[in-house]
């Protein structure tokens, strides 16, 4: 069994690019390392496909290639990470492909029954990558209860998917 | 029963882009070391795609917030343009990608407005909505290389690799300079994702040799490749 490669990318692509932003500050750039470090491990799975215990360990290699493609973007020098002798391999235990859809299909419905205040400071969080300040001062909610909220809403759609999951 | 480690905590902000890089890199091997935290990074990851896709969620976003952010947009770059030298580079704003920072360099100008208008769906990372937006400029502008560009990342955002290919490569084709480089090197990005390794080094190829901006990139992935 093995996940596809369009899957893991559309699975962490965003938060790939969420984390180079944070780093460059350029949505243009982030975008960039995000496809160079698509490539670094396209080109690692394509040599030798064997050398990834999990998926996990696929995404820490992913993420950790952005993040130094975007720490040195940051710092001019631009190059691609070195590739070395670290490699992936995508094949994993069960259907891997429909638990992601899975999951990710329980959280659009938990969004969606979300409350109106709480899609919106979602989406002003993870779409629109508005900082709690950001939110604070175009709102006139505190930081601290924005915090909370936040903290509140992580929780309550975790706990959905701990249900779906049937841990809890 | 969730992780202990203060790191836990920070894991929705390396999400949303809030941390900076050794931050990002302590959460990183945190996540490495601990089940819960990696758990957790799935389901942030899972979470930045159903918000993507959840309508509720979409609805939630004013439009005339993107509008607003368009006016702000201008707006600061009329005031940087008045500030500074003509030929300085302006910064607009971190979602706004430098292409459309030259075209700000006449803010007044109706194409540079129109432009950044249609951006704006890019510039908050809705990558369908801005492949309509750009295509609706593209029948007024059809040589506007950077508006062609940019719809060519967006499609390919959206999982239409054929349409991006087709605008990468026009783009490459017309230009010599930075934005035809940055087209090229996305091409070749492009293809080695599709398994087109041998049209991919021949792009690299020509980067590497050209001594531009992208050399060095197209360099060390070649070095990869072989």
């Amino acid at each position: 069994m093995s996940i596809p490669w369009e899957t893991f990318l559309a699975r962490y692509r965003p938060l790939a690019r969420n984390m180079a932003l944070g780093i460059t500050g350029r949505a243009e750039d982030a975008e960039d390392r995000v496809q160079e470090a698509a490539s670094v491990l396209a080109t690692a799975v394509q040599r030798d496909g064997q050398r990834f215990e999990s998926l996990e360990h696929a995404r820490n290699y992913f993420l950790a290639t952005v993040r130094n493609l975007a720490l040195k973007a940051r710092e001019r020098t631009i190059p691609m990470q070195t590739l070395d002798d670290t490699a992936l391999e995508l094949p994993v235990a069960g259907d891997v492909e429909r638990e992601i859809r899975d999951r990710q299909m329980a959280l659009q419905r938990a969004l969606g029954e979300l409350p109106d205040d709480d899609q919106e400071l979602v989406r002003r969080r993870f779409l629109d990558h508005q900082t709690l300040r950001e939110i604070s001062a175009a709102t006139g909610t505190s930081i601290s209860t924005l915090h909370s909220r936040e903290r509140a809403i992580l929780d309550r759609l975790r706990r959905i998917m701990e249900r779906q999951e049937g841990r809890g | 029963m969730s992780c202990a480690d203060p790191i836990h905590d920070v894991l929705p902000r390396l999400a949303v882009g809030e941390l900076d890089a050794p931050a990002s890199q302590a959460a990183l091997e945190h996540v490495e070391r601990c089940t819960e935290c990696s758990r957790e990074l799935d389901f942030l990851a899972d979470l930045l795609v159903a918000a993507e896709k959840a309508p509720e969620v979409q609805r939630a976003r004013p439009r005339r917030i993107a509008l607003w952010i368009a006016g702000l947009a201008a707006a600061a770059a009329l005031v940087l343009y008045l500030a500074r030298d003509a030929r300085s580079t302006l910064t607009i704003d971190r979602s706004i990608p430098r292409f459309v920072e030259a075209d700000l360099r006449a803010p007044d100008d109706p194409l540079a407005r129109a432009f950044t208008q249609a951006m704006a769906p890019y510039a908050r990372g809705d990558f369908v909505g801005a492949v309509v937006s750009l295509s609706e400029f593209l029948k007024a502008h059809p040589d506007h290389g950077p508006a062609r560009f940019y719809r060519g990342v967006a499609e390919q955002e959206s999982g239409d690799r054929a349409s991006a290919a087709e605008d990468f490569t026009a783009v490459g084709a017309a230009s010599t300079a930075y934005l035809g480089e940055h087209a090229r090197w996305r091409l070749a990005n492009l293809f080695l994702l599709e398994g087109r390794g041998d049209e991919a080094a021949a792009i690299l190829r020509e980067l590497r040799d050209a001594r531009g901006e992208f050399a060095p990139n197209a360099a060390r992935l070649l070095d990869a490749l072989d």
